[in-house]
C-alpha cells in the first residue's frame, strides 16, 4: 500500500479537482446550461438503459405482434364497433367545436394548440424517492429543449428540465418542485398544481370559501405557458378545508409510476380560431342567403295530403336522430343521418352542405320529391323563402329514399336565379344500398313553376359534416315533412 | 493488521479489481434507476448505498471508503434534479463510518450485516434530510416508520447482495 501511497494521493488530488471543476463548469447548450457532472453521469448510466429498453421493446413487440394474438379478432370486432360509435360522436363534437370556434372568432380569442409532438420512451427514473424525475430517450438532437411539456395519452406528465444529447430529464408533476397552472372543469376555479413530498398532487391557491366537487376534472389552464390549455390533469380526489386555502388532492390522469411512452410537445402555436370551411365552399346563394331577411318560422301546416312530408322532420323518426333538423335552409344539401345531426339552421343562415336527418331509416331531403311511394309531390311555393333562397321541394313522408342508410347522402344545392334570388335546384344524391332510391326528385323551388328535374350527383362522403346554427333552436316535428309555407 | 473485537486474530482485508468494482457500481445505478419504472416499490431500496457499505467494510480503509462514498453519492446526485452533494456528503460519511467499523467488527456474519446496514441506512437518511432541509431548504417529508421499514428492507436485501458480492472479493 505504501508503494502506491503517493500515486493514490496524486490521483485523489486530481480527481477532486476534476470533480470540483465538473461541478462548477456548465456546458452551454442552445437553451440552457447543464453541469458537466450531470452530463457525465447521465452519459454513463443511460446507454445501458436505452439498450435494455430497446431489447425489451423489440422482444415484446415480436411476442405481441406475431405470437400472442389470442383474442385479436374479437378485439378487432369490438374496436370496429367502437370506431363507428366514435365517428358518430366525432360528428357531433365537430359541430360543437365549430360552433365554439365561431363564437371564439367573434370574440377575437386566440387559442393555443399543439402543433408538433415527439414520441419518446421513458428509460430511467432518478432512482430517488425524493426526486421525481424520469429520463426519456430523446434529447437535443431530436429537437427537445428545456421547459417543453410532456404528456401521455391520459394527461400531462411533466416538463423537460434537463436536455442532453440523446436523453432528457423530465420533472414529473408530482414532484414538489413542479408547478402547473390548472383549472377545474366545472367550477372554472384556477389553481396551481403542485407535488407533495409524499408524492401526492395537490391543487393550491384556491380560496377556502370556494366549492370544489369530488370527481371534478382538472385541466391545464395554459397560465404557466408550458402546457397548452385544456389538457387533462386529473380528477379531484379529496378536498380539505384550510384556514385560507383549500387543500384539493388530485389524482393524476397519467400513471406517473408506470410511464412507458410519452409525447413531448416540441412545438406550440397560437392562432385565432377560424371556422372550418372545409367542404363548405361559399356559393353565391350562400352569400345571398346571408344578406336577405330571415323568414320567420311557421308552424307545420295541418291537413296536408297523406304522405306529404315536411322538409325535415324526425320527431317520430326511428334511428339515431335525436335532434332533427327542422326548417332547414331551402336548397340545403342533406347528406346523412347522424346521432345529433343539426341545430336547425334558419333560412337566413348560410347554406352549407352536410345537414341531414333521417325519418324511419330514410333520409329526408328538403326539396326532394319521391317518385315512388304514396306521397304526393309538393313543389314548394314559398314566395318568402324564394325571395332569398329558392326553397327546396318538399319530401313526402313515404317513399323518399327508402332504405337509405345513415350514410346515404342526398343533397339539394341551390343556385341563384336570374332575378337575383336563389333558386334551389336540388341535387339529389341517390341513396344506395337500400330498398329504394331517390327517384323523380324534387322540383325546383321556383314558385309557380313546375318541378325541375334535379341533377343527380354521386353520394357524398360517408361521414357528414353537419352545420349548426345557434340562432335557431331545434324543433320537434312529426314523421312527415313539409316545405315551409 | 489491526487487532479487533472479532473472533479472529487478524482482520482480513480484501480488494476488488477496478473493472469489477466499476461494473458492480454501474449495475447498482442501472437497477436503481430502471427497476422503479416497472416496480415502484423498488424505490425504497438504495442499491448504491449498499454497494458503498459493502466496499467500505471489505476494504477496511477509511480513505477508500469515503472516496467510494463520495463518488457514488455525487453520481447519484447528478441523476436527480437536486443540488449535487446531498447524497455525496451522506454517502461519504457512510463510507468512512462503514470502513472504520469494518476494522473493529466481524462483518462477515449475517447478523452483523443486518444491524450495520440498518444503522447506516438510517444515518444516511438523517444526514441527507438534515442537509436537504438545513442547507438546501428542500421541503422533504420525514417519517420515522417509513425510514425504519426502508432500513430493514435494505438490510435484508443487503444480506443477499453482500453474499453475492463476496464472490468478487480478492484477498489483498
Amino acid at each position: 500500500m505504501g508503494r502506491y501511497r503517493n500515486v493514490t494521493i496524486l490521483v485523489a488530488a486530481i480527481f477532486l479537482q476534476v470533480v470540483g471543476l465538473a461541478v462548477q463548469i456548465k456546458r452551454r447548450t442552445e437553451d440552457a446550461s447543464t453541469r458537466l457532472i450531470r452530463v457525465w453521469a447521465v452519459g454513463i448510466v443511460t446507454p445501458f438503459e436505452r439498450g435494455v429498453v430497446r431489447v425489451e421493446t423489440s422482444a415484446s413487440g415480436i411476442w405481441h405482434n406475431y405470437f400472442y394474438l389470442r383474442g385479436v379478432r374479437q378485439q378487432n370486432r369490438e374496436l370496429e364497433q367502437q370506431l363507428q360509435q366514435l365517428q358518430l360522436e366525432q360528428v357531433r363534437l365537430r359541430q360543437d367545436a365549430e360552433q365554439a370556434h365561431r363564437l371564439q372568432a367573434l370574440l377575437g380569442f386566440k387559442e393555443q394548440f399543439i402543433d408538433k409532438t415527439l414520441a419518446a420512451q421513458v428509460i430511467a427514473s432518478s432512482g430517488s424517492e425524493q426526486s421525481r424525475t424520469v429520463y426519456l430517450d430523446k434529447g437535443s438532437e431530436d429537437g427537445v429543449a428545456q421547459d417543453m411539456a410532456v404528456i401521455s395519452a391520459d394527461g400531462i406528465v411533466g416538463k423537460v428540465i434537463q436536455v442532453f444529447r440523446h436523453t432528457s430529464e423530465v420533472l414529473l408533476i408530482n414532484d414538489q418542485a413542479s408547478g402547473v397552472g390548472t383549472i377545474l372543469e366545472q367550477s372554472r376555479l384556477q389553481g396551481v398544481l403542485k407535488g407533495r413530498p409524499n408524492g401526492e398532487v395537490v391543487l393550491d391557491k384556491i380560496m377556502s370559501d370556494e366549492e370544489v366537487k369530488l370527481g371534478d376534472r382538472v385541466l391545464t389552464s395554459g397560465g404557466d405557458e408550458i402546457f397548452p390549455k385544456g389538457l387533462p390533469v386529473g380528477k379531484v380526489e379529496k378536498v380539505t378545508r384550510g384556514a385560507e386555502f383549500l387543500q384539493v388532492t388530485v389524482k393524476p390522469a397519467s400513471a406517473l409510476n408506470h410511464l412507458e411512452e410519452v409525447l413531448i410537445i416540441i412545438k406550440k402555436a397560437e392562432r385565432e380560431p377560424a371556422v372550418s370551411t372545409a367542404g363548405t365552399p361559399l356559393r353565391a346563394a350562400d352569400i345571398l342567403a346571408q344578406r336577405l331577411p330571415t323568414v320567420p318560422d311557421t308552424p307545420p301546416a295541418t291537413g296536408t295530403a297523406t304522405g306529404a312530408a315536411k322538409p325535415l322532420a324526425a320527431g317520430a323518426a326511428a334511428g339515431p336522430v335525436s335532434k332533427p333538423l327542422t326548417n332547414p335552409a331551402p336548397g340545403m344539401r342533406v347528406t346523412t343521418a347522424v346521432d345529433k345531426p343539426l341545430a336547425s339552421p334558419s333560412l337566413s343562415a348560410p347554406l352549407q352542405p352536410g345537414n341531414a336527418t333521417k325519418v324511419s331509416g330514410r333520409v329526408v331531403v328538403p326539396g326532394a320529391q319521391p317518385g315512388s311511394g304514396a306521397g304526393a309531390a309538393n313543389p314548394v311555393a314559398n314566395p318568402t323563402a324564394s325571395s332569398k333562397v329558392s326553397p327546396a321541394a318538399s319530401t313526402t313522408g313515404t317513399g323518399t329514399n327508402t332504405g337509405a342508410g345513415p350514410k346515404a347522402p342526398i343533397s339539394a344545392a341551390p343556385t341563384p336565379s336570374k332575378n337575383g334570388t336563389a333558386s334551389g335546384v336540388p341535387h339529389v344524391n341517390a341513396a344506395r344500398g337500400g330498398a329504394g332510391s331517390a327517384s323523380s326528385p324534387a322540383p325546383a323551388g321556383k314558385p309557380g313553376t313546375t318541378a325541375t328535374q334535379p341533377r343527380a350527383v354521386p353520394p357524398a362522403t360517408a361521414v357528414p359534416k353537419p352545420v349548426a346554427d345557434p340562432t335557431h333552436p331545434p324543433t320537434q316535428s312529426s314523421g312527415s315533412s313539409e316545405a315551409p309555407q | 493488521m489491526a487487532i479487533t473485537y472479532t473472533s479472529r486474530e487478524q482482520i482480513e482485508v480484501y480488494r476488488f479489481k477496478p473493472i469489477v468494482a466499476g461494473i458492480v457500481l454501474l449495475l447498482a445505478f442501472f437497477f436503481q434507476t430502471f427497476v422503479p419504472l416497472r416496480f415502484s416499490l423498488f424505490s425504497v431500496f438504495d442499491l448504491p448505498l449498499l454497494v458503498v457499505i459493502f466496499f467500505a467494510m471489505s476494504r477496511r480503509s477509511p480513505v477508500a471508503g469515503l472516496v467510494t462514498g463520495a463518488c457514488v453519492g455525487i453520481v447519484q446526485d447528478a441523476l436527480t434534479q437536486h443540488p449535487i452533494g446531498l447524497y455525496g456528503i451522506a454517502k461519504t460519511v457512510v463510507g468512512y463510518g462503514a470502513s472504520s467499523l469494518g476494522v473493529k467488527l466481524d462483518v462477515e456474519s449475517i447478523g452483523t450485516r443486518l444491524l450495520v446496514t440498518t444503522g447506516f441506512y438510517v444515518i444516511h437518511q438523517v444526514i441527507y434530510f438534515s442537509i436537504a432541509r438545513g442547507l438546501v431548504r428542500l421541503d422533504l417529508h420525514w417519517s420515522w416508520s417509513r425510514e425504519l421499514w426502508s432500513a430493514v428492507a435494505n438490510a435484508i436485501l443487503g444480506v443477499f447482495l453482500f453474499a453475492l458480492m463476496d464472490r468478487l472479493k480478492e484477498r489483498a
